[in-house]
């Protein structure tokens, strides 16, 4: 997994990366196009197309008998109920073409939220580094007494200014540092725990038109199979190391929509990858 | 197809036009005019900072222009005297004669300016009750405000926290409420001191003291907001937050909501969302800020009155109503209570001055920041009116002021001599913004040129300053003179709010800071003195008043006092006092006075942090007046000064009454 996650950031890096500086809704519409004509060509060929043409005509012919046989009541009925069973086979049609794409969609939306799903930081602009600390070992943590203080540090760039020392905070197992950001770019923190360090990426903004829509990481984790799908925006953390998972606090940020208004990016692109799917399925031949 | 096109180009015009906002349609007539309002701005010490060099903007709008006195109201209080600046009328025609009124129906004392009611009927559901229709905050301000004239002549105005105008008049182009706009509390500001020190908890003014337990170093706590309107059975609102304290470090993280921060001992938070839930689909929001006093020997954290929050106001504070919401993209979140100074936290020991300065200076920051921003769009466009308020060197001046003033009953000098050049430091500050003023307008408007509609820079306050030294408390004096008679003598029983007053042996009380009404029959509710005898109470009241000698000092401890029927403008409106008192230099009206309590000492020592004042003789505390050029119609007085600028665009007819829209005559 951890391999499909580099390759995906290498590749949506290189895709995406000459839209970092321009408005986030051009890159999400011609991703939504290639996603709705993959979904469509993924569907047609894994779709049964003449069953879900048929079920298809059977759901507007018990809709019609619905309406043509309206002062029957056992009739009316009776179509309702096929309505039901013929829509419950049309979701069973459609069920195969949706495991096959459930899993690529997964990885893509897991890649495009990294991008457009954060905003900031800017110059000036504070965050908290939040680091969370593997549960104690019970001889460690001394029984009943107070968990001691770890030994955790932190180095920055000089991009990366620390504010505050660090706030251990035991009953979380938590150690939280306040930052400051100072100059636009990537820089990378170093977290030292049980004498190993460990990296955060942290993205800084360019407030004078610079690459803005990077991808950014809000957390990195350890490499549980389920977290590596949602957070693949960093490498894992080491497994049974000292550390569970070093947070970045980001905004969250909102796309404008054609400068109709401002959405979050998941939404403009599920609204324009289905109008695309729509709009074209004729041209590709698929019945959906 | 050519009017086809035509009308298309039309439509998009138009509707580039409404894009680029603008708040008007076509050019603003007439001369930019900037009128900066500086409460509290004293004449003389403005004069002696000029004449020692410091203060080299003011020193060159002099010389462009005039620099004079200008007279304030009586009485010399901050709603009464920009109420005369928006009205041109005296407070016999705009009615604000104090910050606070007495109501003769219930004889409880209420904020002069404004006020609000709850939605009147509810449709009620379980322990639910949902408004059918909708409350509303109404301003007690008569008369019409200049800047609607102005608008009417075509001139684009711009309002920018002028005191006295909340509700915001809704006539400008862009307003900002000022002085009188309340926190979510529907107070003046009420802030919050969570302390884990046993037996903190007690009464303070302006603010909830909180004694609170730590268990593992963790303080689960809550913020207080108002009542939840949607609840048959009021029920405070409150939102949770949790403190994790890490005294090895010095500091802490705090989580409120979703929002987690982390200070360190002594710092300050940015603003803070606050989202109280009414219900769970209707939510009441605001913000705050908070500072981490100390963690050891006990933890102690401040939390700042909880103000509307300008992306999302639930109160109207603004024109347009997103106006709010812009400058806080713009420029940043900011505090929308009226006087955002804590001044309590320093009267009521919760500060020290530095702290206390800390988070003055944050305040008056904001103001400044907002005021680059809110010069840079008024420049953009043609011509147009822009006021613009500043109260940091008023509030600050009241609790400092005796750093000036080693005479001063409670001057310490161990800490009050490293303020001494504190108020002349504001005064330079204020200083800067007058030179930001003047550089813009030079480049960006050609002021100074002698042109047509050369624009026109206006720097003028509302009243001067003075060293309160002793008090005088008026009911007391009633008491003693025998016009009140108390229930109660003993002052440590005094409930306030005139409630240990026996209405049947009293002829006369005070509320509000310089007002002295008469018990009169048929206003007040227990009203004993006759019509009649109202002019003679009224005149007897007055020459003893004026013959009250301070036996510590030897001296007249009341200069002026002014009747109702003193004034030029008389509104039929039967709100505000009979008797209005002009305190000598150096004396002033007691809180405890103020708001009601009438047994104890008639004089005392000012022992108080609220070392200066103006509530005084108005001619001992004038304000004053700066313009770039002088006033085609000069302006002896703060009601004059409104006129003074309609005339600069031509109009002449103002003030206009509130009855009849017409304009009425005379200068007070």
């Amino acid at each position: 997994m951890s391999l499909v996650n580099a390759a995906l950031r290498a590749v949506f890096d290189l895709v995406l990366g000459p839209f970092a500086a321009l408005p986030p809704i051009l890159p999400v519409t011609l991703v939504s196009l290639a996603s709705g004509i993959l979904a469509l060509l993924v569907y047609r060929w894994t779709s049964n197309q003449e069953a879900i043409a048929a079920v298809k005509r059977r759901l507007f012919g018990h809709l019609l008998e619905v309406r043509l046989f309206n002062d029957d009541l056992r009739a009316v009925l009776r179509a309702q109920l096929r309505l039901l069973r013929e829509n419950l086979t049309y979701l069973r049609l459609n069920l195969v073409p949706l495991l096959w794409m459930i899993v690529p969609f997964m990885l893509l939306i897991a890649q495009l939220q990294f991008h457009y799903g954060y905003d900031g930081l800017e110059v000036g602009e504070r965050t908290l580094l939040v680091v969370d600390l593997a549960p104690a070992e019970p001889a460690a943590a001394g029984g009943d007494q107070a968990a001691p203080r770890p030994l955790v540090e932190l180095e920055a760039p000089a991009g990366v200014a620390v504010e505050t020392a660090g706030v251990w905070v035991p009953s979380l197992r938590q150690v939280v540092w306040r930052l400051r950001a100072n100059e636009p770019g990537r820089h990378e923190l170093v977290v030292r725990a049980d004498g190993r360090a460990f990296t955060k990426s942290v993205f800084v903004s360019d407030a004078e038109g610079g690459a803005r829509w990077v991808r950014r990481s809000p957390t990195r984790r350890r490499a549980a199979i389920l977290d590596q799908l949602l957070y693949p925006a960093e490498p894992s953390l080491p497994r049974g190391g000292p550390i569970e998972r070093i947070d970045v606090r980001y905004s969250a940020a909102a796309i404008s929509f054609f400068g109709l208004l401002d959405v979050h990016w998941l939404i403009a692109f599920l609204i324009l990858s289905l109008a695309f799917a729509f709009a074209l399925r004729n041209r590709f031949g698929v019945t959906l | 197809m050519k009017r086809s096109r035509l009308a298309t180009a039309a439509v998009l015009s138009a509707a580039l036009l409404l894009a680029c906002g603008g708040g008007g349609v076509g050019p603003s007539r007439g001369p930019k005019v900037v009128v900066l309002g500086f409460d509290g701005l004293d004449h003389a010490l403005t004069r002696q900072l000029i004449d020692e060099g410091r203060l080299p903007n003011f020193a060159r709008l002099e010389a462009m222009g005039t620099f004079a006195q200008l007279r304030t109201t009586v009485p010399p209080q901050s709603p009464v005297a920009w109420s005369s600046f928006i009205t041109g009328m005296d407070p016999g025609g705009h009615g604000i004669f104090d910050f606070l009124h007495s109501d003769p129906e219930t004889l409880i004392p209420y904020s002069s300016t404004a006020g609000s009611s709850a939605g009147g009927r509810f449709l009620k559901v379980g322990r639910w009750q949902f408004p059918l229709t909708s409350g509303e905050y109404t301003h007690f301000r008569h008369g019409t405000p200049f800047w609607e004239v102005l608008e009417e002549h075509g001139v684009r105005t711009q309002v920018i926290r002028m005191p006295a105008n909340f509700p915001v008049s809704g006539t400008a182009s862009r307003e900002l409420s000022g002085m009188g706009t309340s926190d979510i509390l529907g107070t003046d500001g009420t802030f919050s001191f969570y302390t884990s020190e046993l037996f903190a908890d007690r009464e303070v003014s302006g603010g909830d003291i909180v004694e609170l337990d730590i268990y593992d170093n963790v303080v689960e706590a809550e913020l207080l907001g108002p009542e939840n309107p949607l609840l048959q059975e009021p029920e405070q609102l409150t939102a949770p937050f949790t403190v994790y304290i890490d005294p090895e470090a010095a500091s802490a993280k705090i989580e409120l909501g979703d929002q987690q921060i982390v200070l360190q001992v002594g710092e300050w938070s940015d603003w803070l969302e606050v989202d109280f839930e009414m219900m769970p689909t209707q939510h009441l929001r605001g913000i705050c800020r908070m500072y981490l006093r100390a963690l050891e020997p006990e933890f102690e954290l401040y939390v700042s009155p909880i103000d509307h929050d300008p992306m999302a106001p639930s109160a109207p504070i603004s024109t347009p109503p997103d106006f709010a919401a812009e400058l806080a993209q713009e420029v940043d979140r900011f505090y929308t209570e009226g006087m955002p100074e804590d001044t309590k936290t320093l009267t009521e020991g919760v500060f020290t001055p530095e702290e206390f300065l800390a988070q003055a200076k944050i305040a008056g920051d904001e103001v400044v920041e907002q005021y680059g921003y809110v010069l840079d769009r008024f420049l953009e466009e043609p011509g147009g009116f822009l006021f613009y308020y500043f109260g940091n060197v008023d509030l600050i001046g009241h609790v400092r002021w005796r750093s000036r003033d080693p005479e001063h009953p409670a001057y310490d000098p161990e800490t009050d001599a490293a303020h001494a050049d504190l108020i002349p430091t504001l005064y330079e500050g204020l200083d800067a913004i007058v030179g930001q003023t003047l550089d813009r307008l030079e480049a960006a408007a050609g002021l100074g040129d002698g042109g047509e509609d050369e624009p026109l820079v206006v720097a003028m306050s509302d009243h001067g300053f003075a060293s309160w030294r002793r008090t005088f408390h008026l009911n007391a004096w009633l008491l003693e003179k025998g016009y009140l008679r108390a229930k109660d003598p003993d002052a440590y029983n005094d409930p306030d709010f005139l409630l240990n007053v026996d209405w049947e042996g009293t002829r006369a009380y005070g509320i509000g800071f310089t007002g002295l009404y008469v018990n009169l029959r048929g206003r007040e509710r227990e009203g004993v003195v006759t019509a009649a005898e109202r002019l003679e109470l009224i005149e007897e009241l007055r020459t003893e008043l004026l013959a009250v000698v301070d036996p510590a000092t030897g001296e007249r401890a009341i200069t002026e006092v002014k009747r109702r029927a003193d004034y030029a403008f008389q509104e039929p409106a039967a709100v505000g006092p009979d008797l209005i008192i002009g305190y000598a230099k150096g004396y002033r009206g007691s809180t405890e006075s103020a708001t009601g309590k009438v047994v104890g000492e008639v004089f005392s020592d000012n022992d108080g942090a609220w070392s200066g004042d103006h509530m005084m003789d108005h001619r001992v505390v004038p304000g004053v007046l700066f313009t770039s050029r002088p006033l085609a119609r000069p302006a002896p007085a703060i009601t004059d000064l409104a006129a003074s600028i309609l005339a600069e665009y031509g109009v002449e007819e103002f003030p206009l009454t509130a009855a009849s829209g017409a304009a009425a005559t005379g200068s007070p």
